[in-house]
């Protein structure tokens, strides 16, 4: 069986990119909103409210070292709205689909709804699986994908190495950014 | 030179590159929408007096912004900015004549209106015809046809018209209301208000030449008013004001109105200038009974009586509920007494704002002897345990922002203000004519 076989159809390209920018707005609003919160955001306190669990001694030291929690902060902030704005436009969504899945990761431990850990409750009803766990799940598919070959920046940084390696384009059928249309 | 198919697929990257760019413009624009729609209302005052400034300085500085006011005092424009500039960071505009050129700001969306009463309708119909919000302080009007025709149009702008009667922002009153609903004082056929107080009733007058050195414009006659005297007296004159039931009575009656879930269809009301003969030609006692239908607090009928004397302030104020099987006793807007019928002792219902936020059944020691004046209620209550009375304005506000924003109710509703107007205008009829006043349905409706 050829590569070009399986290939995904146009419709599922474009929900799978879809999906990659969906993601990327949740992040990117996430990042704005703390990025432009009035008076500055800052983690502490809710750091501080995280039930015991896996990673709560890290998280509940955070706020008491001030340094540590401006680079948190920043991180946060700037690397929500960096993974966001990467998956909405398919600008390195590798890195984009990582950096996200690794914040995610860090939401999904500080807060996990696992049997006897009083987690801090949602709007909703969740058992090992939450909302951020889903999200990470969903970015894998999108890495796994990697939907910026479909859609996004991504496709002309691909042409541009290509390019600077001085690589001959090879034509036709067999280019995946063709294949796909 | 590119062929055919290499320039094909070079726009077929390029689209592809691009596929997504367009949702950048649409998050932007739905962050710039959601950060225009979360802004606090811009407002402006119209009418900077004691009452205007209260609202003032306890309005909910997130959620609401002024940034003009409107006043032909030029010492109360002062004395706003200078609260306005401390509580936001800005110097508002001020307006020291026509309030309608504030109405022309674009960028208002909302006014508050606390002026003389006469002025309440023809500032609200201007402010709604020029789409804004508007929160008027109570009454709502002083005659029944402007407030009618306040609630038609705020109704036709689709604009919120919220009035300032803010005991429907009051946590004790919903406490109040909760208990009663669940039976604790059975049927209640009759309620007492009163509004007692020990004072002339009278401000006084700011120097004249002060007044001018701050505006050589300042001209109370320009206005309408017959002297400095009757703007800032206004209170103490009919042309502008309903005297003591306008003042005060409307808030109580509104609260029956409210508690009762129906209106009074007729009022017999007695009083008169009894002790200040000062040219004032508003009652300075007055005493006015209402006949209610039955509603949510009884099934047959109710009669509420309110009295307001300006010459004795035993009592101070409350609302007194008296039900078959207890009593509950709301005082001075900050706290509750709940009697039973089956001993003499009182309960207090006071807020306990430092613990659970929820209201107090603890038993007191007063006797219903001693609690029956609002004084030994307050002592037995015990200090810190009665709510801000100036809580319930910021609340107003805010319900009023949300209303804006969200298209949530407002606490007190035209309609809800209107009864209260019709209530105050009947029992000054009745005490012109000295004869009991009917206040048919058709009074509460537009």
């Amino acid at each position: 069986m050829s590569q070009a076989k399986h290939e995904p159809t146009v419709l599922q390209q474009a929900l799978l990119v879809t999906l990659r920018v969906a993601i990327g707005w949740h992040m990117l609003y996430e990042g704005y909103v703390k990025l432009t919160k009035p008076g500055g955001w800052s983690a502490a306190s809710y750091l501080q409210a995280l039930p015991p669990g896996p990673l709560s001694g890290i998280f509940h030291a955070i706020p008491n070292h001030p340094d540590l929690l401006a680079a948190v902060n920043f991180l946060n902030a700037w690397g929500l709205t960096a993974a966001g704005l990467g998956l909405i436009v398919g600008l390195l969504t590798r890195y984009a689909c990582w950096g996200g899945m690794l914040m995610l990761a860090f939401y999904y431990l500080g807060n996990p709804p696992w049997v006897g850990v009083n987690a801090i409750p949602g709007e909703g009803s969740y058992l090992y699986l939450d909302k951020n766990l889903l999200e990470f799940i969903a970015l894998t598919v999108v890495l796994a994908f990697n939907t910026g070959r479909f859609a996004g920046l991504d496709v002309l940084v691909a042409r541009w190495r290509e390019v600077r390696r001085g690589r001959k384009r090879e034509p036709g059928p067999t280019q995946p950014a063709a294949q796909a249309n | 030179m590119l062929t055919e198919e290499e320039r094909k697929i070079g726009r077929r990257a390029f689209l592809q590159a691009a596929a997504t760019l367009p949702v950048l413009g649409a998050f932007g624009w739905a962050a710039y929408s959601k950060a225009a729609h979360d802004r606090p209302v811009q407002a402006g005052i119209i009418g900077a007096g004691a009452e205007g400034r209260v609202l003032l300085e306890n309005a909910p500085a997130k959620l609401i912004e002024f940034r003009a006011v409107a006043d032909i005092r030029p010492d109360s424009r002062e004395a706003a900015r200078a609260v306005i500039s401390t509580r936001w960071g800005k110097e508002p505009e001020m307006f020291p004549g026509d309030y309608r050129k504030l109405l022309e700001r674009d960028d208002l969306e909302a006014v508050v209106i606390a002026t003389p009463l006469w002025m309440h309708a023809p500032m609200t119909l201007a402010a709604l015809n020029a789409g804004k919000h508007v929160f008027c302080e109570k009454t709502m009007a002083l005659k029944v046809a402007d407030a009618k025709r306040m609630w038609q149009a705020a109704r036709s702008q689709h604009r919120v018209l919220q009035i300032g009667h803010q005991r429907h922002a009051n946590k004790l009153y919903h406490w109040a209301l909760g208990m009663i609903k669940q039976g604790r004082i059975g049927d209640v056929y009759h309620v007492r208000t009163l509004w007692h107080r020990n004072s002339d009733w009278r401000r006084e007058l700011p120097s004249p030449e002060e007044l001018k050195a701050m505006d050589p414009s300042f001209s109370a006659e320009k206005w309408g008013y017959g002297s400095l005297e009757e703007l800032v007296n206004w209170r103490l004159y009919r042309k502008y004001s309903d005297g003591l039931m306008g003042e005060l009575g409307s808030h109580q009656i509104d609260v029956v109105n409210w508690f009762a879930g129906t209106v009074p269809k007729r009022v017999l009301t007695s009083g008169g200038v009894y002790a200040y003969d000062d040219g004032r030609n508003v009652a300075d006692h007055i005493f006015a009974t209402y006949e209610y239908p039955g509603g949510d607090l009884c099934p047959t009928g109710l009669t509420a009586t309110f009295s307001a004397i300006t010459t004795n302030k035993l009592d101070n104020y409350y609302e007194q509920f008296m039900g078959t099987k207890g009593t509950i006793i709301i005082s001075g807007e900050g706290e509750g007494m709940l009697f039973s019928e089956s001993d003499d002792q009182a309960t207090s219902i006071a807020l306990d704002k430092a613990t659970s936020g929820k209201p107090l059944l603890a038993a007191s020691a007063s006797r219903l002897a001693d609690a029956s004046s609002g004084q030994a209620a307050a002592t037995a209550a015990g200090p810190g345990r009665q709510i801000d009375r100036l809580e319930p304005y910021a609340k107003e506000l805010e319900a009023f922002c949300s209303a804006i924003k969200y298209g949530t109710d407002v606490p007190c509703s035209p309609q809800a203000a209107l009864a209260a107007a019709v209530a105050v205008s009947g029992a000054n009829e009745a005490a012109d004519k000295k004869q009991a006043v009917e206040l048919p349905a058709s009074l509460y409706q537009i």
